[in-house]
């Protein structure tokens, strides 16, 4: 039957075959994409065997290159040539002052972000990423041979909403589907296989270039739950080669040009780096020697390592916990090489730290794992990772105070319903602020976005009931739905983010993309509708087959099967719009099915089970 | 009835009341979000992806109020449509509210003693909610959860 054929995109592989799945870490210096070979996971490597890109793009005035032959460029050409563009996702321009003072990028801003001019033109942060995400994907279905079906991206933990929906922008606009936006330190413990062995809780210390992340895990039950997670989105080892050049730009004489201020921060890299092998070092620069010794980088970077260690021990406050329930301490990230930096963990925290995967590839390992398991190639048995919101989420109110309305560390997914109602008689719109944040006003928390309210039915003041949901998901990202509640009637919300792009503005971004190739972005278009709709028919027959005739009246089945019917013919017809109505027609026909077979299955799960039986059941 | 329809203690198919097994609850909410969570239908079509978004926010809400007891009381008493106006001083009698500022200098001058008086006095007002509840006495309800909720938060302070 023709329904049951499931084509996959590109139409080379067979139904049974496994989903090329792959495991992104987009970091702020290099980045990786691993995937699951013969039932490990490893990382892709490109035509040159390296498996770490760095995080660069170099935009010439007429081409663009990225990975290691843009960061070549760093040197050569500095104002054109962005490297740590991860710093500034879902930023302002406002926020980045001391960044901005080291970087040799002639900054902007456009639609309240920060951005870049470059010889191209003018570039912000989503389109920057966007050009690397896409080169990983390159890479990785050149080294499979497959297209790209799926992939989870990781971000830190402490980034906030507009910082997570850049990142999922720049995956959307580099044609990436994304499974999961995962927190990197999640990652971490699932490559170590935490979700594997005993139950526990452990601390994920991750260093990245320019991020620093701490979370507490604890595994139990088969389920991964975040205890508690913060940081620092601008502290990481980027921050030590900065203290490194400071101190050396003392005994420098004369001041330093863009380049020679580039090619300065390299060799302070280097330089770091050495440390974690010999004592000392010496470089060359300009002439002159400047030297470096393990002893005064621990000076150096002091600040830094203290800092880390204060976040890390109020983040074990936050959990509830002390040093002495830690099973152990994951060190993830290229930056706790410094040996600095594991000396002051290793001190602070009595229990084992745990390194033996290669710090810089463990998150993208832990994500090539999950990316398998949720496109499907494994069975669903696997632990599962509730994550938690890193930053309350709360809206204006009078005299620019926030009323918190989900508070930080809330497993997600997660909703809260508030009700408010009108001032005026015949009021039909209102108007949300949306921060994110832990202080009490609202100049001192991120803004996210402005929600403007429409088509409240007109009553009298203090009569309308909005009740406005917000709803955060597995991805830790915010959607806000509002109705009224006497009518019953939607109210249309337009959202006006504060870092980034509307949707509006992603479509045009799109297009502009695939402008010069109308033709494309249409072939595209009907290829990903026809896949989502031959999903939808696939998983439907096998629902039917297994529970139609036990949930299901005459009339019901009838109805579904007269929907399924519109849906296959859409598709034969090979009519895009089309196609989308049906599939939209048919989830909406098939919610009431759905529920009762989720029902079902929890009832299957839950019904009558003490806990001295499923204890006795793991046995 | 679905899932998104029961009460907190009926979707964990736990006994509703004022006091439940914790390690069961958890036991439970574990077991739940493994079958309903996002992440189990990654690969499913879009109504079922929306369901298990509000399902598991749904089980996260439950979980996280019947967990704590005060929230769980509180809950417990809006099922039995009682209405709660815990922001109220002026309900409470003098006497409550002078102890409470007894507690709060007492604490901060590093009085550790103290704790177990205000643990205790938490434990005298759950047991007076239980009995209020179980003589269908919704007003004295009230007034218990409204103390239990000023106790609460010296303990947190």
């Amino acid at each position: 039957m023709a329904l049951l054929q499931i084509t996959e995109p590109g139409g080379k592989s067979a139904p049974h075959e496994r989903k090329f799945a792959v495991g992104i870490d987009l970091g702020t210096t290099n980045s990786l994409v691993a995937t699951i070979k013969d039932g490990f996971p490893v990382v892709l490597a490109d035509a040159n065997g390296d498996v770490s890109q760095p995080s660069v793009v170099h935009y010439a005035s007429n081409a663009i290159v990225v990975g290691r032959e843009a960061k070549a460029q760093h040197e050569i050409d500095p104002h054109n040539t962005i490297v740590s563009v991860k710093r500034l996702m879902g930023r302002a321009l406002s926020d980045l002052d001391t960044i901005a003072k080291h970087s040799s990028l002639r900054l902007c801003e456009d639609k309240g972000m920060v951005c870049v001019t470059s010889d191209h033109g003018v570039k912000n942060p989503i389109e920057i990423s966007a050009v690397i995400l896409q080169h990983l994907k390159t890479i990785a279905e050149q080294s499979a041979d497959k297209s790209l079906e799926g992939a989870v991206i990781t971000v830190p933990a402490y980034f906030d909403d507009a910082q997570r929906q850049a990142t999922k922008d720049a995956a959307s606009l580099a044609g990436i589907p994304v499974l999961r936006l995962l927190n990197e330190p999640t990652a971490a413990a699932v490559a170590y296989g935490l979700d594997q062995g005993k139950p526990g809780v452990y601390m994920v210390f991750d260093l990245g270039g320019g991020t620093f992340d701490v979370s507490i895990l604890e595994f139990e039950e088969g389920v991964f739950t975040v205890l508690a997670t913060g940081g620092d989105s601008a502290l990481g080892g980027d921050d030590f080669d900065r203290a490194i050049m400071a101190h050396w730009q003392a005994s420098i004489d004369g001041p330093l040009s863009p380049n020679d201020k580039a090619s300065l921060a390299n060799l302070a890299r280097e330089a770091k780096e050495s440390l974690s092998v010999s004592e000392s070092c010496v470089i060359r620069f300009k002439g002159q020697s400047l030297s470096l010794d393990r002893e005064t980088f621990a000076r150096l970077i002091d600040g830094e390592t203290q800092q880390m260690i204060t976040i890390a021990q109020s983040v074990l406050i936050d959990a509830k916990l002390n040093s002495n329930d830690l099973n152990g301490v994951l060190m993830v990230g290229g930056s706790t090489r410094a040996l600095a930096v594991q000396a002051a963990a290793r001190n602070t925290f009595a229990c084992p730290m745990l390194n033996d995967i290669d710090p810089d590839q463990v998150v993208a390992l832990g994500a090539a794992i999950q990316a398998d398991t949720l496109i499907g190639n494994k069975s669903a048995n696997d632990a599962l990772l509730l994550d938690v919101l890193p930053l309350s989420l709360g809206i204006e109110t009078m005299g620019g105070l926030v009323e918190k309305i989900i508070e930080r560390n809330s497993t997600i997914p997660t909703a809260r319903a508030q009700e408010f109602t009108t001032y005026q008689d015949n009021q039909t719109g209102m108007q949300f602020h949306v921060v994110q944040g832990e202080r009490e006003t609202v100049d001192h928390c991120r803004s996210l976005a402005r929600f403007d309210l429409k088509g409240i039915p007109p009553m009298k003041a203090g009569s309308a009931r909005v009740r406005v949901t917000f709803q955060v998901d597995a991805d830790g990202l915010l959607s806000v739905n509002a109705q009224e509640a006497i009518t019953g009637q939607s109210a249309e919300i337009v959202v006006k983010p504060s870092y980034g792009l509307s949707t509006d503005d992603m479509q045009s971004m799109l297009l502009e993309a695939f402008g010069h190739a109308d033709e494309d972005m249409k072939t595209r278009a009907l290829v990903e509708e026809t896949v989502a709709g031959e999903q939808l028919l696939s998983m439907l027959e096998t629902a039917l087959e297994e529970d139609g005739e036990a949930l299901l009246t005459v009339k019901e089945k009838d109805g579904l099967k007269q929907s399924i019917v519109i849906l296959t013919q859409a598709i034969d017809a090979k009519d895009t719009a089309r196609i989308k109505a049906a599939i939209e027609q048919l989830n909406e026909a098939s919610h009431d099915f759905a529920a009762k077979r989720m029902d079902l299955a929890v009832k299957k799960a839950l019904s009558g089970k003490r806990i001295d039986e499923v204890n006795d059941a793991k046995n | 009835m679905s899932l998104l329809e029961k009460d907190y203690f009926n979707l964990f198919d736990l006994p509703m009341g004022l006091d439940i097994n914790v390690d069961e609850l958890e036991a439970r909410y574990k077991k739940l979000q493994r079958l309903v969570h996002p992440d189990r239908f990654s690969a499913k079509a879009e109504c079922e992806k929306r369901l298990a978004l509000q399902t598991s926010s749904y089980a996260n809400q439950a979980y996280q109020t019947l967990k704590n007891p005060l929230s769980r009381a509180v809950y417990l008493l809006k099922l039995h449509g009682v209405s709660l106006n815990l922001e109220n001083n002026a309900a409470m009698s003098p006497e409550f509210l002078m102890q409470q500022i007894q507690w709060r200098e007492r604490l901060l001058s590093g009085d550790e003693g103290v704790k177990t008086e205000i643990h205790s006095a938490f434990n005298d007002a759950w047991a007076c909610l239980k009995t209020a509840i179980l003589e269908k006495d919704d007003e004295r309800a009230a007034q218990c959860v409204a103390e239990l909720s000023f106790i609460q938060k010296v303990l947190d302070a």
